[in-house]
């Protein structure tokens, strides 16, 4: 007769085998033996297979196998769009604010930004005290 | 943002980018059989924002992957318990396959009748693919623990779909 603990290991070592984990050869053996564990076996595989594969709807199979043409219509129906959006502005920007008769000379200078704070430096002051924050 | 925090972005954007392409399906699998398909697309999508946004974490790739899981099944969680819906639905969409979905109802309806943290276990071994070790990381319990909740589990559902024929 076999053992109850004995039976409960054969089935961890069948679990073991079919989840690829460490096994004891000498359980296994004697489990293998045995038709009830091999019934086990196979349908335990055969449970994977449907949790893996038996819900997976359509349109993510579709999805997981898409072709590249679908991304590349993606990056150059965004490139369009992109296009047309700064066309757009650009004529919406000229139409709000004409081109002065000097733009080419504007755009040639760059303007250095405003100041936004004039500090006076004075001898005798002590800028590590209160008077830092003036 | 100085450069280095430049570099560090498109680091993490790069490896949010293979583990989205190692991982994307197995993670919607799993969250699949727990929160059905319309969800678990945004679920998916939720969990590799999360993941671009962290800081990935310097282990095996195993490591790696119990880490990914570990986001997938908190969001899951939080899922349910904000839905408050029943914790298994499935949109079966495979009309070519119909003893395949007849078979895939039918473990949906008895992973609904497993203990939660046993049907958990018993998805990320099988829909998500994760060792004992990974499992027992994700769920926060010994590897012992996973080898016995997934035995029970298997033979739970296996009592389950006994009637059912196994061909599809």
């Amino acid at each position: 007769m076999i053992d109850g603990d004995e039976r409960a290991r054969e089935y961890l070592e069948i679990d073991a085998l079919l989840d690829g984990e460490p096994v004891d050869p000498h359980v296994l053996r004697v489990a293998l033996n045995d038709l009830g564990m091999r019934d086990y076996l196979i349908e335990a595989l055969l449970l994977r297979r449907v949790a893996r594969e038996g819900d997976l709807p359509r349109t993510v199979v579709a999805a997981s196998a898409r072709p590249r043409l679908v991304r590349v219509a993606g990056w150059l129906a965004a490139g369009i769009v992109l296009t047309l959006g700064i066309g757009a502005a650009y004529v919406q920007g000229r139409r709000a604010h004409p081109a002065p008769a000097s733009v080419e000379i504007s755009w040639l200078e760059p303007q250095a930004p405003a100041a936004t704070r004039v500090i006076r430096l004075e001898p005798g002051v002590n800028w590590t005290t209160e008077n830092r924050n003036r | 943002l100085g450069v280095g925090g430049v570099i560090d972005g498109r680091e993490r954007s790069l490896k949010a980018d293979i583990l989205f392409a190692a991982h994307r399906d197995p993670v919607f699998r799993y969250l699949c059989r727990i929160v059905g398909q319309r969800d678990a697309s945004d679920l998916t999508q939720e969990v590799f924002l999360r993941i671009a946004r962290s800081q990935v974490p310097d282990d095996t790739a195993e490591g790696v992957r119990a880490w990914v899981f570990r986001i997938a099944r908190n969001l899951a969680l939080n899922h349910q318990r904000d839905t408050k819906r029943q914790p298994m639905r499935v949109d079966l969409t495979d009309v070519a396959r119909p003893a395949a979905q007849e078979t895939s109802m039918a473990l949906t309806e008895a992973l609904e009748r497993l203990a939660p943290l046993d049907r958990d276990v018993f998805l990320l071994r099988e829909a998500g693919g994760l060792s004992y070790d990974d499992v027992a990381s994700s769920c926060g319990i010994s590897r012992d623990a996973v080898r016995a909740r997934l035995h029970r589990a298997r033979q739970q559902l296996r009592a389950a779909l006994q009637p059912l024929t196994w061909e599809g």
